[in-house]
């Protein structure tokens, strides 16, 4: 089979359909992996260039596209404080200091999801902004064909954010003291996602969007199955429909244990799903056999194998959910990122598994 | 046969990993399951050392009076202690718990955390102490000052999410509050220990360090934030030549040879089911080094099954951690509400009779 274009393995992967080698699909947050493939060294300055040429250059499929971000301190527009570091940022205070002061809070994102415009500026905003991306990942193409890495575009049902924002514990409480406040809030973030989608989707800049919340731990759903059915599943469905609706297939990620809503998923219109966590029972092997027709991204068990194994460990890996995926349907990828603790030769360990059918599209390491 | 022995002759045998003249046995349990064993024994609510002598336990406690001020306000529809942590009841299908909320030191700063009012040593009276050691002179006496507890305590005043973010960013305020709460636990240890005038028999520690499957925090972590504020602790246990005992729910043996340097002898509450904590695992990899605490499933037959199975289960615990002396029969944790009160009564009766030497 001659050589694809990045574009066309990924579509043709979605469809099951033959392709010269295992697409790549992931998420670089590793310095050395970025300077390795992007051949300088990685800046908060230069973060977004040098990314990019690594993606360019690895890539089939990738979302996440920025550089790492400067160390810093900085309070949101609705009030919450972020630390900021190179590849990570979590939340140090919260502007509220009892129940009613975060019921207020609440309100008041309620009401800032209801206000939210999507409108002909923002779109142009977003797809100019996205077309910059392909740009760079185009320039940096080893087959100096200005072929660009596919971007997926994240689309939130709305629960991550709350639980997040809130905090996990109050969170729970939140849910058995206010179920209608719960239920208010995500229907207002996701009327306003399903806003967003009408202005921004376009399959021709973005055939895939990630349709997302963390729902699962490793052993079991973060919330109870009987809730996700009565409040999240329908919103994930809704939203599912509109990219549907505008031709552009939905990629479904949450980490964790998802058997038990796997079905329920299936039934809200997912197509594909990541990032497979091995290391929470979904390996590519029994999501396969149970689920044929979901295009499956990930696998690769990051927390542990890319981080502390050995190169011919992640190519065991890699070549055993390539063949439990059959060659089809199947990228090859990390389970959510390569993240900061990847070791280099592990990494370079799993692209090569994806390229060593195609000595063609295999970059060599950038010199200087 | 062995030679019948006092409690305390008993439990000492045991953390020294030899054989006594029976498995000693302790008991721990939720609100629900206390109150129908003390029905079942035809106990007033507030007979807890009737419950004790009933159920044939080997192991008692020790603890001053708080007689200081009142640290932290009322709040409705909460109960509030003097180190501020809130709780509120939380019914489940079979009881209730409470559990922590509110988290008022979520985002307290360094100095908020410092002004936080925490109960002062010198507001206990340690004078009872050395009549109630005499008094439960044949027993197995526990002097501590407190659990430590780190991670759990910490994240009951500024929610787990944020205590494991202190530990893993150096957080100073998450810092602050662990050591003032451990140095304070540490010191009403040692006024405790200087009443009781050689009363106490053991210390009782405990920091949660597993989930079913693994680590809660690594063991970078564990060794650059849990080990040394616990060291101190150990120190002041070794200075009066006392056994310690770590409570660790979930998977914890992965800390096991570090407990063994500090001088951590005796592991509570093996939670069979968690990663790396069968019974025989154990008894193989450190019943050389180690004695035992616990082991006796709450979430197993003892709380599902049938009183024959719950029998069954805790004979075959019994035959893996026996063997040699150094394991002490109790429930993981605390038996819990969801126990039926036959089970619990039956897992006790079997201790007695079936962990003769």
């Amino acid at each position: 089979m001659p050589a694809l274009t990045k574009r066309e393995r990924v579509l043709r992967t979605v469809r099951f359909e033959e392709t010269d080698r295992t697409p790549l699909y992931d998420i670089f947050q590793n310095d050395a992996v970025i300077e390795y493939y992007g051949g300088e060294k990685l800046t908060a300055e230069n973060g977004d260039r040098v990314k990019s040429a690594a993606v360019g250059r690895v890539l089939d499929m990738t979302r996440m596209p920025t550089g790492p971000d400067t160390p810093r301190i900085e309070r949101r527009e609705d009030g919450i404080v972020f630390r900021y570091e190179r590849w990570t940022l979590w939340i140090i205070e919260r502007p509220w200091h009892d129940t009613r002061g975060l019921i207020e809070w609440i309100k008041r994102e309620i009401a800032r999801a209801e206000a939210a415009v999507y409108d002909r500026a923002y779109a142009e905003r977003f797809h100019d902004s996205l077309r910059g991306w392909l740009a760079a990942y185009a320039a940096a193409d080893p087959t100096g064909r200005g072929d660009p890495t596919v971007m997926i575009v994240e689309s939130g049902v709305g629960l991550t954010e709350m639980y997040w924002a809130v905090g996990t514990e109050t969170f729970c409480y939140l849910m058995a003291d206010y179920p209608d406040l719960v239920e208010e809030w995500l229907d207002a973030r996701n009327r306003a996602e399903l806003r967003r989608v009408a202005a921004i989707a376009d399959p021709r800049l973005f055939p895939i969007a990630l349709t997302y919340d963390d729902i699962a731990y490793k052993t079991a759903p973060l919330f109870s199955p009987k809730w996700l059915r009565r409040y999240w599943f329908p919103r994930l469905k809704k939203l599912n429909d509109a990219w549907h609706g505008r031709d552009t297939y939905c990629l479904f990620h949450s980490d964790g244990n998802l058997f038990p809503v796997l079905d329920d998923l299936v039934v809200a219109g997912i197509d594909g799903l990541n990032p497979l966590e091995v290391l929470a029972g979904m390996s590519v092997g029994k999501v396969r056999q149970k689920y044929p027709k979901l295009f499956l991204t990930g696998g690769i068990d990051v927390s542990q194998l890319l981080s502390f194994g050995a190169p011919d460990e992640v190519r065991a890996a890699c070549r055993q959910a390539i063949a439990e995926a059959d060659g089809r349907g199947y990228f090859l990828g990390s389970t959510t990122e390569l993240h900061w603790d990847v070791k280099l030769e592990n990494a370079i360990a799993m692209f090569e598994t994806a390229w060593e059918t195609d000595q063609a599209s295999r970059p060599s390491p950038p010199t200087g | 046969m062995t030679k019948e022995m006092t409690s305390k002759e008993r439990v000492l045998t045991a953390f020294a990993r030899q054989e006594p003249d029976r498995v000693p046995i302790n008991y721990l349990s939720n609100p629900g399951i206390d109150r129908r064993l003390k029905d079942h024994f035809g106990l007033a609510a507030d007979d807890h050392e009737g419950l004790r002598q009933a159920l044939g336990v080997d192991f008692r406690g020790v603890y001053p009076r708080y007689v200081g001020p009142k640290l932290h306000e009322d709040v409705p529809g909460r109960h509030v202690d003097n180190w501020g942590i809130h709780r509120r009841w939380v019914e489940h299908e079979s009881g209730g718990y409470w559990d922590y909320c509110d988290f008022p030191l979520e985002h307290a700063t360094e100095e908020a955390v410092a002004a936080w009012p925490m109960p002062d040593p010198d507001n206990f009276d340690y004078s009872e102490i050395a009549e109630t050691c005499k008094r439960f002179g044949q027993f197995a006496v526990n002097g501590s000052g407190g659990f430590g507890d780190i991670i759990n305590a910490n994240g009951m005043l500024r929610t787990m999410q944020q205590t494991l973010i202190d530990l893993v960013t150096d957080d100073p305020a998450g810092l602050l509050l662990a050591d003032r709460r451990m140095n304070i636990q540490i010191e009403i240890c040692a006024r405790i220990l200087d009443a009781a005038k050689g009363g106490v028999d053991f210390i009782w520690m405990g920091e949660d360090l597993g989930t079913q499957r693994g680590p809660t925090i690594s063991m970078k972590t564990f060794r650059k934030q849990i080990r040394p504020r616990y060291q101190k602790y150990c120190d002041l246990a070794r200075a009066y030549n006392l056994p310690i005992m770590m409570h660790c729910c979930g998977s914890s043996s992965w800390a096991f040879d570090d407990f063994l340097e500090m001088g951590i002898t005796i592991a509570d509450t093996l939670q069979p089911e968690a990663k790396d904590m069968a019974p025989a695992y154990l008894k193989a990899r450190y019943g050389d080094r180690m004695a035992f605490h616990g082991c006796i499933s709450t979430a197993g037959p003892v709380a599902y099954g049938t009183v024959d199975e719950a029998v069954a289960y805790c004979k075959e615990i019994m035959d893996i951690m026996m063997p040699g002396g150094g394991y002490c029969f109790a429930p993981t944790h605390a038996l819990q509400d969801n126990s039926p009160t036959e089970n619990v009564v039956a897992m006790y009766e079997v201790a007695q009779t079936c962990g003769r030497y």
